[in-house]
């Protein structure tokens, strides 16, 4: 009777038409499913979440004490009226939002090492270009998800909403696209350099350090020795931030706000064919050196 | 007919870590391992074929180029008369294996493999049906609300295959697979397998070592140095085996 059921079983599976797709999926279908795959990963872990919004609160009540320990006294801060906490509130809720796509393709990527699930990925019928953004979309939509929450609770929690009034919304959120898009061919280079050395991460630090020395996350680049402020120039962050001040704080019109959109831009058509050369080469390698799947 | 796999003249050496003295004495020499050597084999569709060979024969680094995760120095290497190297090859290999990396230990078997479908470019409703048969082969069902990181190998074994299956491949490679499951479940998945080699013509690579495993196989590949020394059915590479392995004709 046994012997039947196993014939049975196996005649079932052998009726199986051909049904499977043997193509390459689409966009939409692969960022689906990755999207998908980090959620539950990410929701999996559900104390995680908990910290999160509390060190969202916490980064507030700190700047909120700041800003009144010094705000107003600034001749620096004489633009946007002395307004410290509005003003750190832009640079932090920016520097949360840059996070998940300057370094967190790198992190997935390093992670996947450890569980040797980037050989796995790899072997799918998906460009590997693809496949690197596509593990980079979720940290980065989190960020962005993140530093909104930021910029409510700042705004109604903590006050800021007056200085918030009359923000070009539409402008901030073009800024905000251009940045992140900037920020993500960095982290697409961080992540070509983890493919290849593992461990470490030197490109992200080192942007993340110059970007809260130089850019004006926190103090304005006014305060700045003059010698070093044509440095800041250099980097994407200063541009962003000075563009999202611009448009959150200080109401700019497009006009005003044309400097900091054109260099951003241009700092992504610098930036991505860089990032997806060096991918390329960086997976190369790794596949020549049969390193990839090497945690 | 093409064959489902066919390799010639296939190299693949990997460069040796050196110090920073013989770096500093000679930084553009190179030292590297060969781990294959000019291996050359064919499977036809349909045919099921055991890789046999000791440790460090080249058998996982030939899986490994086969799917596209390794590249090759020189030789050819051709899925369904694709180079293995393009995009488009990756779809007609899939490979199970007893520990898979694909499957991420925080997701259920069923999310993971909802994954691995969609990566795949299979719709939710097609990867019901396209899983359902292989389910009832392994009797699996009850492992797909299950946590990755909660079943055992065998388990695992068993959705790495119904993964490895989903996509319809031309090719399947089997690494290690048997060791981890029970004789009843070695039974099954060998029926489930003959069934696809003889009604859709699916082409089986079963990297083993177990001997007793290869014999059942259609063709047996006895693999050493990173070439394949003998081929043929298990009394013509018997002599081979046991001779690589140490063996007499009592073990």
């Amino acid at each position: 009777m046994a012997r039947v059921d196993e014939e049975d079983r196996v005649d079932a599976m052998a009726e199986t038409p051909r049904i499977a797709a043997t193509f390459a999926p689409s966009l939409l279908r692969t960022c689906a499913a990755f999207l998908r795959r980090d959620a539950l990963i990410d929701a999996s872990y559900r104390a995680n979440w908990i910290f999160r919004v509390v060190a969202i609160f916490f980064s507030l009540w700190s700047l909120f004490f700041l800003g009144r320990a010094f705000g107003g006294a600034s001749p620096f801060l004489s633009r946007f009226d002395g307004d410290y906490f509005g003003f750190a509130l832009i640079g932090v809720a920016f520097t949360v939002m840059t996070g998940g796509a300057l370094s967190g393709v790198a992190r997935r990527v390093r992670e996947l090492q450890l569980l040797g699930g980037l050989e796995a990925i790899f072997a799918a019928p998906v460009a590997p270009i693809r496949l690197v953004l596509m593990l980079a979309l979720y940290p980065s939509l989190l960020s962005l998800v993140q530093a909104g929450l930021f910029l409510c609770f700042g705004a109604w929690v903590f006050g800021a909403a007056a200085s918030l009034a009359g923000a070009n919304l539409l402008a901030a959120a073009l800024i905000a696209f251009l940045t992140l898009a900037a920020h993500l061919a960095l982290g697409v280079l961080s992540a070509s350099l983890v493919l290849v050395f593992k461990r470490g991460d030197p490109l992200a630090w080192l942007l993340g350090s110059l970007t809260y020395l130089l850019s004006g996350v926190v103090y304005p680049v006014e305060v700045l020795p003059s010698a070093l402020r044509p440095l800041s120039l250099l980097l994407p962050a200063t541009h962003a931030l000075e563009g999202l001040r611009g448009a959150l704080l200080l109401s700019a019109t497009w006009g005003a706000l044309a400097r900091p959109i054109g260099v951003l831009l241009l700092f992504c058509v610098a930036l991505w064919p860089a990032a997806a050369l060096c991918l390329r080469l960086a997976l190369k390698k790794a596949l020549r050196d049969g390193s990839l799947g090497q945690p | 007919m093409t064959p489902a796999l066919r390799i010639e003249a296939l190299h693949k050496s990997f460069p040796l870590p050196r110090s920073l003295r013989a770096v500093l004495r000679a930084p553009l020499r190179r030292e590297s391992r060969v781990a294959l050597d000019g291996c050359t084999l064919t499977i036809a569709r349909g045919e099921k074929v055991a890789l046999i060979g000791p440790n460090g024969a080249g058998k996982t680094t030939l899986a490994r180029v086969v799917c596209g995760t390794a590249l090759r120095d020189s030789g050819v290497a051709l899925l369904d008369e694709l180079d293995v190297a393009e995009l488009a090859a990756h779809a007609h290999v899939a490979l199970a294996r007893p520990d898979d990396p694909a499957l991420h230990p925080r997701l259920t078997a069923i999310e993971a493999l909802r994954f691995h479908a969609r990566l795949y470019g299979l719709a939710t409703v097609t990867l019901e049906r396209a899983l359902a048969p292989s389910l009832e082969a392994l009797d699996a069902h009850d492992l797909l609300r299950r946590r990755v990181a909660t079943l055992s190998a065998g388990e695992k074994a068993k959705i790495s295959l119904c993964k490895a299956l989903l996509g319809q491949p031309s090719l399947l490679i089997l690494d290690e697979l048997s060791r981890v499951l029970d004789p009843k479940m070695a039974e099954r998945v060998r029926a489930l397998l003959d069934a696809r080699c003889a009604q859709v013509g699916l082409a089986v690579l079963l990297i083993t070592h177990d001997l007793d495993e290869a014999r059942r196989c259609h063709r047996v590949l006895v693999m050493a140095q990173g070439r394949v020394i003998a081929t043929g059915n298990w009394s013509e590479v018997r002599a081979a085996a046991h001779a690589l392995f140490g063996l007499t004709d009592t073990d």
